[in-house]
């Protein structure tokens, strides 16, 4: 890569690293996993660093990337044992049901089929608009919709204690034909 | 509400990190050069792995093949109204090519922009313009440019004012989507308990319900008044006839699902869900599906998404990596895209009737953070820019 592309790209981080990296941590709910799935999004951004005409929302599209990145690390095994400075989850008021709420909501997350998850994410939590979603996903707003929708219900599901996370995700799944 | 759960969540204390710019770019240079030795090293094994027949991939659905377009297609930035604050997108285009809509402004107070006749302006009315036809009614919605806010109502602009279409018995709110050559408008309304319902508006401003199938929502509407839509919970795409006669639209062989989102003519056209492969690259490919509303017959077009459909049967859309295209003829074809742009890309909401016309949006540059406050969001990003493509 040249200086000058270098330049750009590490502006670019900089003004987006805090949002990129709260993005992982609320998809993984670690601190340093988060940093390593962001450095691994961002690696493979400085490699299309140069090709970057055939990109949409460049936004949007490097937060769906930082997405994929802690999916993609969630799954692996060996992520799974780690040695850590710090507990995973910062600490919070004894009784408080905040503690609760994030861990369940996280494991409802992680158990909605990938595309419905991803969709939900963007839409939810980086707070994308739909066209937004629809532009860097590649798809329509009616997609991105149907495929929140979906996602929604079956989180709906889960809170509500109506139905185990795996059994919801995969109903809707049925029923939404995908995944 | 789940949707308060969820961003409840999200605005959570996250911890402090000590990533910083400097090392990103140093550990990606690193793992950078680190791959490309790797990839030296490997190739050999994998020329004796394929030999041997080891490494056989079997792909069920073929992707179109991509090509840029012609040199005839080409690009320019349509006029950006005086003192418009943010980014301005083009939303539509009328089949015959003579206005285009667009939309500026914030998600609370969005506003529409018409460009017709080599003038452009600001509407006086605040409202979000989704379709034009070809006598330049504009129809839309007004309220909050955000998914499903309850404060949406559907309007049409005809010259100089808004004017409101009723809502059905039992709807809260809603939107109108598509308008044909005779004034019919086409819409979703929401009823009280979330559901929506795909509504038909006549010109003498009466109210048909196009259908009572719960979450279905409408779309698209030709001129020989056939809709088309999809039905959220099931997922099918629907079609309804001039006389509200409810039809699903087949699904190719090879797809999970379809919904349609556009129809010009004889055709709609629509995304389809491709089965799962496991790969990574599930979450960026893409198929149109494109139905014939004349002979009933369905097409799968991989490679591309099905955003709008020309009168001639060209589907626009986007490739995987988000570059505007066009099919034509089993090919795809990559849109050019404005000179001099930092970060460009594409998105498209318009084709006219011949196929040759499209418009949508570009982005000019990565930019400064967003950082006004949370009821003030530009409708449309700082740096997108509203384009047309002509001859393509």
């Amino acid at each position: 890569m040249r200086t000058e592309q270098e330049r750009e790209y590490v502006e670019y981080v900089q003004s987006r690293l805090p949002s990129l990296r709260r993005t992982a941590y609320l998809v993984l709910g670690d601190g340093d996993r988060a940093d390593d799935a962001v450095q691994d999004a961002l690696t493979v951004l400085y490699r299309r660093w140069g090709r970057l005409t055939e990109v949409a929302s460049l936004d949007a599209y490097v937060h769906t990337m930082v997405v994929r990145a802690s999916l993609t690390y969630r799954r692996r095994n060996w992520s799974r044992v780690l040695l850590r400075g710090e507990p995973p989850d910062s600490a919070v008021e004894c009784g408080s049901s905040r503690v609760d709420d994030r861990v369940v909501v996280r494991e409802a997350l992680s158990q909605l089929p990938v595309r419905q998850r991803t969709a939900v994410i963007l839409r939810y939590l980086c707070d994308l608009p739909v066209a937004d979603v629809a532009q860097v996903l590649g798809c329509s707003e009616g997609t991105v919709k149907s495929r929140t929708h979906h996602g929604l219900r079956a989180l709906r599901a889960v809170l509500d204690g109506r139905a185990p996370a795996s059994v919801a995700a995969t109903a809707a799944a049925h029923r939404g034909g995908q995944e | 509400m789940i949707e308060d759960t969820l961003r409840r969540y999200a605005r959570q204390d996250v911890p402090a990190s000590g990533l910083q710019a400097a090392d990103v770019l140093i550990e990606a240079r690193r793992r950078t050069r680190r791959r490309t030795r790797l990839a030296g090293a490997v190739g050999g094994a994998v020329t004796v792995l394929v030999a041997f027949g080891a490494a056989a991939v079997v792909r069920t659905v073929v992707p179109a093949p991509i090509t840029a377009a012609g040199p005839s297609c080409v690009v320019d930035q349509l006029e950006i109204p005086a003192g418009t604050a943010g980014g301005v997108l083009a939303t539509g285009i009328d089949p015959s090519g003579r206005y285009a809509i667009g939309l500026t402004g914030t998600q609370d107070v969005p506003r529409a922009v018409l460009w017709t006749d080599a003038t452009v302006t600001v509407l006086p009315a605040a409202f979000t313009p989704k379709a034009v036809n070809t006598a330049g009614l504009i129809v839309g919605f007004t309220g909050p440019n955000q998914h499903d806010d309850p404060r949406q109502r559907p309007v049409v602009y005809a010259g100089t004012q808004l004017v409101p279409l009723p809502l059905p018995d039992g709807g809260v709110s809603g939107a109108a989507y598509a308008v044909n050559a005779h004034g019919d408008v086409l819409g979703t309304v929401i009823r009280a308990d979330g559901s929506p319902a795909a509504v038909r508006w006549s010109t003498t401003g009466t109210v048909a319900i196009v259908t009572t199938v719960a979450g279905a929502s409408g779309l698209g509407l030709n001129d020989n008044g056939v809709a088309v839509g999809f039905d959220l919970p099931g997922q099918h795409a629907l079609r309804w006839s001039a006389d509200g006669v409810t039809t699903a639209l087949p699904v190719p062989r090879a797809a999970e699902s379809a919904s349609a989102a556009a129809a010009t003519d004889d055709w709609a056209v629509g995304d389809a869900t491709l089965p799962s492969t496991g790969s990574k690259g599930d979450l960026t490919a893409q198929a149109a599906v494109r139905w014939n509303l004349r002979t009933g017959a369905v097409e799968l077009i991989a490679g591309i998404s099905g955003l709008r459909v020309s009168a001639s049967g060209t589907v626009a859309g986007t490739t995987g990596t988000g570059a505007p295209a066009l099919w034509r003829n089993g090919r795809i074809h990559t849109l050019p895209l404005p000179p001099g742009i930092i970060y460009p890309g594409g998105s498209l909401s318009g084709i006219t009737a011949d196929g040759h016309s499209l418009v949508g949006g570009v982005e000019v540059s990565a930019g400064p953070v967003n950082t006004s406050g949370p009821d003030n969001h530009p409708v449309v990003s700082d740096q997108t820019v509203p384009v047309i493509w002509r001859g393509c």
